[in-house]
């Protein structure tokens, strides 16, 4: 029995290593992905892929879902913490996915 | 340092799905830039549709511009003529404008260089576009044709000179035909199987009666022999063709394609009875109708003519609703479409063209289909060519199958909506809302649906790649007599007798020159075969097939 248990933790063991390049790329893929975002939350502004428009991130925003207006940035509410991950372009009214 | 370090962890958050702890962290640098965005006036109200809709339409403006409408401002939206006469869609139901809006956006060029010529009659030496229009509803062509009229009878000698020599009819009727020569190979560089091919596709597809693999194969070879010979469609020709083995052999004779010869030397062992006759049953009911018949001249008649055979301007009339079976005209617009589309891509490309197929959607319907495969490759690729292909459809969204729709969706360079529900949704995506409309998008979205299915006609949406869609009225087009002050049964006299018969014989004339083909070739090619008859060869049974052959014969004599 304890051989068996033994060979079962030395095989799940394995499958592990054997994931973790897969596991490895992915959160490097997130990462990559993670810093260009933030690259355009440091920046302030995001361009309209349909228009051009440039759109700025911080200004005085109104929440979707508790109605809190508030000078900051557009995709984060500060009082219900909810965090909207795309936006309506100013000029042309398409959606503009940030996050 | 702390800076990097906030950094850092704003990376980790997000990298582990957590933006909101990024955002947290960057929240004083927030609130710092969102009052310095509002004390430097950065963000100010959003700008009115209106404001985005003049932008839009002088971001399309450019030289040799065409009127495309006005905005609800009155502003005129004009699309420089390259962008405008790339591939488009249009979209709407009956009576909606959307044959109007054709006739202002394609005849415009026309009638400015007709007024140009009056000023200067060696202005130009020709009509400068390219235009083939293809109809199977004869709407759009009738109208074509009037207009066409009216500037005829409003130019001078040059203008008249020019337009007769510019615009091509094609259209069958009881009192004059336009000769047809589907079965003959204008093409340098498509084979003649290939074009067999393309016709045997077209018929098999756009027929109302089924064929069989078998009739499928005889209908393609038997289009392959014709176009090998340059003979024309003859319900004589393939009865003693398919019947009177001597007569066969003395035709074959002259056929230099031996993958033909050999398929009918072979014929009565390879082609069941039941196939031919079904297939000579199909040949019947195609040539049956006497205005179809008159179009199948012989090619060789049909050069001694001396009638117009390709013109800038080619108006096509296939509709067949009430005189004629609709499957004849659609495959009549098939082929003729085809032909168009594949000898496209060897065109010169200084002369802007454009294809019109109304009704495209019956076109379009079975997606296997070499026409329509034809048509998709050529809105993707006609582009380098300087040819754009404009469809009108009724119902797109529902009537072409997904696949074609998204091709042609994706191909099109400007799509204009009239009153539709369905096709409205198409639009929905670019359509501008205004910024204090506070309703939920699925509301909006129904509103505009709406609206839509119920506009007024004249009404559209434009929308042009890579701008909002414009809600535009299109231009006003008077009736073609109005200026003239002619009737439109003196325009249609005017346009038979002036620019017509450019292209079309009388039906009459078209019957004796199919009579004298079929007396010269079916009748004293049985005279110079019938040695061959006469005396019929021994034959040696020595296994099932001979056996066959031999009763065949029997029967034939």
């Amino acid at each position: 029995m304890k051989k068996l248990t033994l060979a079962w933790n030395v095989t799940l063991a394995l499958l592990y290593v054997l994931a973790l390049p897969i596991y490895a790329a992915k959160w490097l893929r997130r990462a990559v992905e993670s810093v260009f975002h933030l690259s355009e939350l440091r920046k302030g502004f995001v361009d309209c892929p349909h228009c051009g428009f440039r759109n700025p991130l911080d200004i005085l925003a109104l929440c979707r879902r508790c109605g809190m207006a508030e000078f900051g940035s557009r995709l984060y509410c500060t009082t219900c913490r909810q965090v909207t991950r795309a936006f309506p372009c100013d000029r042309c009214t398409a959606a503009i996915r940030v996050l | 340092m702390a800076g990097i370090l906030k950094s850092l962890v704003a990376s980790a958050a997000v990298a582990v799905g957590r933006s909101d702890l990024a955002l947290r962290l960057a929240k004083s640098t927030s609130y710092a830039r969102a009052l310095y965005n509002e004390r430097a006036g950065m963000v100010g109200e959003p700008p009115t549709p209106a404001a985005i809709y003049v932008a839009a339409a002088r971001r399309m403006d450019g030289p040799e511009p065409m009127t495309f409408g006005t905005l609800p401002s009155g502003e005129p939206v004009r699309v420089r003529r390259e962008l405008g006469l790339m591939s488009a869609l249009i979209l709407g139901a009956t009576g909606a404008g959307k044959s109007r809006l054709l006739i202002a956006l394609l005849l415009e060029p026309l009638r400015q260089i007709i007024d140009d010529l009056r000023l200067d009659a060696h202005w130009h030496a020709d009509v400068g576009v390219e235009l083939e229009l293809i109809d199977p509803k004869f709407e759009t062509f009738d109208l074509f044709r009037k207009y066409v009229a009216a500037m005829w009878l409003g130019a001078n000698d040059a203008g008249r000179e020019l337009l007769e020599r510019s615009v091509r009819v094609i259209d069958w009727s009881h009192e004059r035909v336009t000769p047809l020569t589907p079965f003959d190979n204008h093409f340098t560089e498509i084979s003649n199987a290939y074009l067999a091919h393309l016709r045997a596709d077209v018929s098999t597809r756009t027929s109302p009666q089924s064929y069989t693999d078998a009739m499928r194969q005889l209908l393609y070879m038997f289009d392959w022999l014709l176009i090998e010979l340059r003979y024309p469609l003859s319900y004589r020709f393939a009865v003693r063709f398919m019947h009177d083995a001597g007569f066969r052999k003395g035709v074959l004779s002259h056929v230099p394609e031996p993958e033909v010869r050999y398929y009918f030397e072979n014929f009565d062992l390879t082609v069941p009875r039941q196939t031919r006759d079904g297939f000579l049953r199909r040949v019947q009911y195609g040539t049956s109708f006497p205005e179809l018949r008159a179009s199948y001249i012989p090619p060789e008649a049909m050069d001694k003519l001396g009638l117009m055979k390709e013109a800038p301007i080619t108006l096509v009339n296939t509709a067949c609703t009430t005189t004629l079976p609709q499957a004849l005209g659609y495959e009549r617009a098939a082929w003729r479409a085809t032909d168009v589309l594949c000898a496209a891509p060897r065109r010169d490309p200084r002369r802007p063209k454009s294809f019109v197929l109304e009704e495209a959607v019956r076109f379009m319907e079975d997606a296997n289909a070499d026409h329509v495969e034809t048509l998709l490759t050529g809105l993707r690729t006609l582009r380098s060519v300087n040819m754009g292909i404009i469809l009108t459809a009724q119902d797109f969204s529902n009537a072409v199958p997904a696949n074609v729709a998204r091709t042609v969706l994706l191909n099109t360079t400007w799509i204009a909506g009239f009153r539709a529900r369905e096709d409205a949704q198409i639009f929905w995506p670019h359509v501008v809302g205004t910024p204090d409309d506070r309703r939920t998008e699925s509301a909006r979205r129904d509103a505009f649906l709406r609206e839509m299915a119920g506009l007024a006609r004249q009404r559209y949406l434009l929308l042009v790649k890579g701008n909002p869609a414009l809600p535009l009225r299109a231009p006003d087009v008077p009736k073609p007599g109005d200026a003239l002050g002619v009737s439109e049964n003196q325009l249609l006299d005017v346009f038979n007798r002036e620019i017509a018969t450019k292209s079309m014989l009388p039906t009459a004339t078209a019957m004796k020159l199919i009579a004298e083909w079929e007396a010269r070739v079916v009748e004293q090619g049985e005279s110079r075969t019938s040695g061959a008859i006469s005396a019929p060869r021994k034959l040696s049974i020595t296994s099932l097939a001979d056996l066959k052959r031999f009763f065949t014969a029997s029967e034939e004599e």
